[in-house]
């Protein structure tokens, strides 16, 4: 925000709202004397009236000359009305006139010169700080109100417009400094972009509607108020006391508007979602109606135009200024004006023309006008929620986040179970996995396969048996039985053999042996079941399993489990998993049932990345969540948070992902959360106290961060920066656990997952906008807003120790403390390519040490040769030519030789260095390494790829 | 199409070959199909389209004027057809010039939003490793 910019501004409303009221408070009651209340209504149509047209006559000079000079115009002729006002009304001008001019110009010029305070704050600092320069309009008129009721009884009510147009005079001069503090930069998102389009969009433009449709109703319920309020006043006092009471009411209404302003308002604003916000003046407007209706007096009236006049302000002014902010600054600005200065009065000049129309009767019956009060009343809370929303859409739009109604699909009907039971039991080994998957998600309940046990089609037949297999359910066993015996079909018949002898079920045997001769298919599954009912060579079927069916494998171990000794299974284990054929296999029945010794055949391939770790863990089932969870404990934090990865593609990683979500360690917890996004986005339900601590851990840890960076002065520019990544992981995570939580509660998360992208790798106005978007959309956790915007804000930095972060980070306490300064030159060179920029530290400090410095003199590498590394340039520059292409230059910071490490393809140019340059070479295996604990690094280098590619190509990728 | 076709109409991409059936579904849920009639265009600005049937002419939205006709954007692009993925590597790299893409004939695609498809593939190695693996061939293919 533009601090300097911003007082002179709220000193600037502050003034010219004492004006107004004074001048109203004058004016005012000088038609009252003149007219009688009888007029009021004229009077409420004249005011109306008058300000739209000063309002739309503004709207109209300001978009053919500049603002700042009309704005002066503005002041300058309130001043002058203002001064010669008492001189008019004593040469017999009407005093209708006078009122009607008077209101307008200190009206219009109240709109101009909020917009100049508007422009100086922006975002968050917009919500927070708006209300306060509300405060000080409000403040300007209590000590209008109250100052002109003293002053009235003791001088009378002529030294008003003097009073005025000094005031006015003193607004002028404010008004040209803060016009010279703006020139020095408004608040950021204030002034559009270059580029930046100034017409609305489609969101934009419904937005606007709605924001219409809310001005012209709460203009209707005002004016209702209003004339109600006035009739009860003018039947209670006369002459000098009635302008004394009006004076004295609205200075009383003032004062608790500044209270609220000051107290309430920028705390709700900053911590409750919009529609909460704006939802207030209406509900409020009802309650004191149904007040007055069952209790009719001055009182209630009184108390219903308190609540209107102080909630106007308060929230509904506030609210609509947020939804302008959706707008570019252009319309943003003509919009407040046109929908506070014509839109609005417009509304009010109708209900006004309405109750003229009805005459004498409207006042009379004072009930029958509240109920039709509460009827507008409950249409403008209404149109009021239909703008908060399309605000949040509006907002989010431009970040690429939009509203998504995913598809249930607990709802599929029995047509589809039953095509997509057939897909699962065709031939297709892709189609059937994908509808497994399908079918897995859609949870279909076991009593819902029932009907199809019996199938026409064999395919349909052999996918449920294999499901039952997969999820024994002990209430289809009769079932499953009969149909297994009538089954001619050899393929579903193995299937259906699978599913009873995993269920423990022995009656199908039979069948099956009469059928083993005629299909081999038939007589492997007639051997695994008799193996797993409890015959054969125990340790070779579970051999021959972990190649064939490794789920049956692992149900071969459960059902045999306690004729297995601990040594037998694990050499049975160890021997399957050195045989290519059978190792990925063997480690699917390791992650699910393998005893404690086997442990280490599963984990050191996690630690590595391979492939068939990573498949075992995705294969896991419901028993082999529970199994693994056990060993979590054990296993090193690199397993670990391959095992959180992993868990992306597992149909059961729910429980598993919940359990490595509490931990410390910061790589873990990151992977976990991650993927437990991953898995709330697909509707799964995640453990709700695991979801709660991962919460609790992930802001903990960003404070933590925080205050290391508070204390960060003097250290290392290597500390900082990594210390600076690592807060940024650590903002990711607090989105994420949000997000997991938003899923929890029903809610789609990836909003907040997209903020969250945004928040930490966007621009300024970006970062601000995907703020304010998580703040609508996770309203109520103030806690994350402020640490957040705590992050957003520059560090102010003493010196200190990073000891804070033993606990959470302990890698980069040691960094921040001095012990990894032999590393900071390596590190601080694979930062500058953006390849390594976002990856976490300690992953870096791998690639770092295992990474080889080379100096270059002459040729690197020359087009042609086979390669198996890549190069980033860490002092000097190199060459890389291509055949038939211009010398391309590689500074500090470049990489080359990139494509080698993801194809073994020879090298497209030579390189060579200019005179000499110092590169850090690393190899394949390395960058796989990493890239296992970092994927990021497989995101960076397919921006990089991507880079290459872009310029020249059209983005489409094929076969 | 239903949540099974749509997986199926993902998975016949080679660039999702090598992803797990759940992370294709996941993708399938939140992929929505249109079916063009000639002429009716898509563009990359802010979703990722798979083409499932017919064909579309392709050009970098700097290439083209603001209407475009399938003739002229023939002369500025190639053609996609079934297994080809638009507006992908956008989603890596922002920079990347948005495209039009123009029915040649009547056509089925698949639109991806693009921060669905940064979602996942950020949740997902092997989606990741995947993706870089096909620009990796894709750039060894431009500088054959």
């Amino acid at each position: 925000m533009n601090r300097r910019a911003f007082v002179l501004g709220a000193a600037m409303v502050l003034l010219c709202n004492l004006v107004a009221v004074t001048m109203r408070s004058y004016a005012e009651a000088a038609f009252l004397a003149a007219y009688g209340a009888g007029k009021l209504p004229w009077l409420l149509i004249a005011n109306a009236t008058g300000f739209a047209v000063a309002t739309l006559g503004y709207d109209s000079i300001t978009r053919r000359a500049s603002s700042q000079i009309v704005d002066l115009g503005l002041l300058g002729a309130l001043l002058a009305s203002a001064a010669v006002a008492p001189a008019l009304l004593d040469a017999g001008v009407s005093p209708a006139i006078l009122v009607v001019t008077l209101a307008a110009f200190s009206q219009v010029a109240g709109l101009a010169l909020w917009n100049r305070v508007a422009a100086s704050v922006a975002g968050r600092d917009a919500r927070r700080m708006l209300p306060r320069a509300g405060a000080a309009v409000t403040l300007g008129g209590a000590i209008a109100g109250l100052g002109a009721g003293a002053l009235v009884y003791r001088a009378g009510l002529h030294v008003l417009p003097y009073i005025g147009a000094l005031v006015t005079a003193i607004v002028i001069a404010l008004c040209v400094q803060q016009q010279k503090a703006l020139a020095q930069g408004g608040a950021p998102g204030a002034a559009a972009p270059a580029g930046t389009s100034e017409v609305l969009n489609p969101l934009q433009r419904r937005l606007l509607g709605s924001l219409i449709a809310v001005a012209l109703l709460e203009g209707v319920v005002a004016t209702v108020i209003d004339l109600q309020f006035i009739s009860e006043l003018k039947g209670r006092y006369q002459g000098d006391t009635l302008a004394a009471a009006i004076a004295l009411f609205y200075g009383g209404t003032n004062g608790l508007l500044f209270l609220l302003q000051v107290l309430a308002v920028p705390r709700l604003l900053v911590t409750r979602s919009l529609p909460t916000a704006a939802g207030i003046h209406p509900v409020m407007a009802v309650a004191w109606y149904i007040v007055f209706a069952t209790t009719p007096g001055f009182i209630a009236i009184a108390g219903t135009r308190t609540s209107d006049q102080v909630l106007r302000l308060a929230t509904s002014r506030t609210s609509q200024e947020i939804e302008l902010s959706a707008f570019p600054p252009g319309p943003r600005a003509r919009w407040k004006v046109l929908l506070r200065g014509a839109i609005w009065p417009l509304g009010a000049a109708v209900a006004a023309g309405v109750l003229l129309a009805i005459g004498p009767t409207a006042v009379a019956h004072p009930t029958r006008l509240a109920a039709a009060a509460v009827g507008v009343a409950v249409v403008w809370w209404i149109a009021g929620q239909i703008a908060a929303r399309r605000f949040q859409t509006a907002l989010a739009a431009p970040l690429g986040i939009r509203a998504h109604q995913a598809e249930d699909l607990r709802t599929i009907d029995m047509v589809t179970l039953e095509r997509w039971s057939q897909a699962a039991g065709g031939n297709d080994l892709r189609v059937a996995g994908l509808a497994r998957a399908a079918i897995s998600r859609a949870r279909v309940a076991a009593g819902d396969l029932a009907d199809h046990l019996r199938h026409d089609e064999p395919a349909v037949r052999t996918a449920l048996f294999d499901q039952l297999a997969r999820s024994p359910t002990p209430s289809l066993r009769g079932e499953l039985r009969a149909s297994v015996e009538i089954e001619d079909d050899d393929r579903a018949l193995a299937a259906g053999l699978k599913a009873l002898a995993i269920a423990g079920d022995d009656s199908a045997l039979a069948r099956g042996r009469s059928r083993a001769a005629l299909s081999r298919e038939v007589a492997e599954a007639v051997q695994s079941a008799e193996c797993t009912l409890g015959g054969g060579d125990l340790t070779a079927e579970l051999g021959l399993l972990c190649a064939r069916d490794p789920g049956w494998a692992v149900a071969l171990v459960r059902a045999r489990r306690a004729e297995l000794t601990d040594d037998a299974l694990t050499a049975a284990l160890t021997a399957a998993a050195g045989i290519p054929a059978r190792r990925a296999g063997a480690l699917i029945v390791i992650a699910c049932a393998g005893p404690d010794a086997t442990r280490p055949l599963l984990a050191d391939p996690l630690e590595l990345g391979e492939a068939a770790a990573i498949d075992a863990i995705v294969a896991l089932d419901a028993i082999g969540v529970t199994h693994l969870m056990a060993w979590l404990p054990a296993l090193s934090s690199l397993a670990r948070a391959s095992i959180a990865r992993a868990l992306a593609g597992a149909p059961e990683g729910a429980k598993l992902v919940g359990a490595l979500l509490g931990g410390d360690d910061q790589e873990v917890a990151h992977a976990a959360l991650r993927t437990a996004l991953a898995i709330a986005r697909g509707g799964a339900r995640l453990p709700t106290a695991p979801v709660a601590e991962a919460n609790r851990a992930s802001l903990a840890a960003l404070i933590l961060h925080l205050d290391a960076r508070d204390s960060a002065n003097g250290w290392s520019s290597c500390a900082k920066h990594e210390l600076d990544i690592a807060i940024r992981r650590c903002v990711a995570r607090v989105a994420w656990a949000a997000a997991v939580e938003a899923a929890a509660g029903g809610r789609d998360p990836a909003a907040l997952a997209a903020a969250a992208r945004h928040l930490i790798g966007g621009r300024e106005p970006d970062r601000r906008r995907a703020l304010d978007v998580i703040q609508e959309i996770q309203a109520g956790r103030s806690e994350i807003l402020a640490v957040i915007e705590r992050w957003m804000r520059p560090a102010d930095s003493t010196p200190g120790t990073p000891d804070v972060l033993n606990t959470v980070d302990p890698w980069l306490a040691k960094l921040c403390r001095g012990e990894l300064a032999e590393l900071e030159p390596i590190l601080l060179a694979l930062r500058k390519p953006a390849l390594f920029a976002t990856i976490a530290g300690p992953a870096l400090a791998a690639l770092a040490i295992r990474a080889t410095c080379r100096t270059v003199t002459g040729q690197l590498f020359a087009a042609g040769d086979d390669g198996d590394s890549m190069f980033v340039v860490t002092a000097g520059t190199l060459q890389a030519q291509r055949p038939g292409a211009e010398p391309r230059k590689i500074d500090v910071g470049g990489v080359v030789g990139e494509l080698a490490v993801l194809t073994r393809a020879q090298r497209a140019a030579t390189v060579s260095a200019i005179d000499t340059a110092e590169v850090l070479e690393i190899d394949r295996e390395t960058f796989a390494a990493v890239s296992q604990r970092a994927p990021e690094l497989v995101a960076g280098l397919s921006a990089t790829l991507a880079g290459w590619l872009a310029p020249e190509r059209p983005d489409v990728l094929g076969n | 199409m239903d949540l099974l076709e749509r997986a199926r109409a993902l998975a016949a991409c080679p660039l999702f070959a090598d992803l797990a059936p759940a992370v294709v579904i996941r993708l399938a849920e939140r992929a929505h199909p249109s079916e063009l009639d000639p002429g009716e265009r898509k563009t990359t600005d802010d979703t990722v389209w798979i083409v499932v049937e017919g064909s579309l002419v392709i050009a970098s939205r700097a290439a083209m004027s603001a209407i475009a006709s399938i003739s002229t954007t023939r002369r500025h692009g190639g053609t996609a057809t079934p297994g080809h993925v638009l507006g992908l590597v956008r989603v890596i790299a922002p920079q990347t010039p948005a495209l039009d893409a123009v029915a040649e004939r009547r056509s089925v695609v698949l639109g991806l939003a693009v921060d669905d498809m940064r979602d996942v593939l950020e949740e997902d190695p092997v989606a990741l490793a995947a993706l870089s693996a096909a620009l990796a061939r894709r750039l060894l293919e431009a500088t054959e």
